[in-house]
């Protein structure tokens, strides 16, 4: 038990296979559950996307929705890069630089894209 | 013999076959739509890059975002956001497709056929409509 929930909250990191598979499934639900939320509420406002977007992340609830929804795609997708470079890259020691490589590209994007929604969100207009 | 298998058993290691032979591998609508997901998905990984620039302009460079708004609104910018939401939407509803598989529903080749075909047809439908009307 204690070994499976170790497995589990690695978040697909890990090198066991179920929680790879398992995390991409859960990610994939989430992402489509906010995604229908953002848009039935991104409706409510006039059609000037660059202009709303701004009116629209000042609502302290769609900051935290946008930053879940970010961090969700980030996780879905790095996952999923680490499953093709886990079938087409053939050498250990390659495929090992490559996936860290990828990591901490993922966590620079999460890192400045939380910061800029943070900054906007806070910016007084 | 031993250093031979020895041998053999290194390369065997450093040198696994590969599970997608792309090469080799008869297209047809199952391996096409498949190896689509994947390819729309390292599309949609870089259009994340994308988005994180433009909230890094909108956030702290109003120059950068008039250029790079500029840029998605001329035709190559058009073409970049057409291609993106087309990727969006096929890897959503082919991830759809997925997910009623892992539940054990419609794995008969008849099924996976049919929801392909669906697939392709309502990605086409739901990107016409956006960019077209």
């Amino acid at each position: 038990m204690f070994n499976f929930l170790r497995k589990f909250f690695s978040f697909g990191f890990s090198k066991d296979g179920l929680s790879h598979w398992i995390w991409q499934r859960i990610s994939a639900l989430l992402m489509i559950l906010i995604f229908v939320v953002i848009v039935f509420s991104f409706q409510k406002l006039p059609i000037a996307f660059t202009k709303d977007f701004n009116s629209w992340i000042k609502t302290p609830i769609n900051l935290i929705l946008f930053i879940i929804f970010f961090l969700v795609v980030v996780h879905h997708s790095t996952l999923g890069m680490l499953n093709i470079f886990e079938d087409y890259v053939q050498s250990k020691k390659r495929k090992k630089i490559i996936s860290t490589l990828l990591k901490m590209i993922s966590f620079l994007l999460i890192f400045i894209s939380v910061i800029s929604a943070w900054n906007i969100y806070s910016k007084i207009v | 013999m031993g250093f031979n298998s020895k041998k053999n058993q290194i390369m065997k290691n450093k040198n696994r076959p590969l599970s997608p032979h792309l090469q080799i591998y008869k297209p047809q609508i199952t391996s096409i739509l498949s190896i689509s997901h994947r390819f729309t998905g390292v599309i949609l990984y870089l259009s994340t890059f994308l988005v994180s620039l433009w909230l890094f302009c909108t956030a702290f460079n109003s120059n950068l975002k008039i250029i790079l708004n500029n840029f998605l609104f001329s035709h190559l910018g058009q073409v970049v956001l057409f291609f993106i939401s087309l990727s969006f939407t096929y890897h959503l509803l082919n991830g759809l497709r997925h997910i009623i598989w892992d539940f054990g529903y419609g794995f008969n080749i008849k099924n996976v056929y049919l929801t392909g075909f669906v697939i392709i047809f309502l990605t086409l439908t739901i990107n016409i409509y956006i960019w077209f009307f």
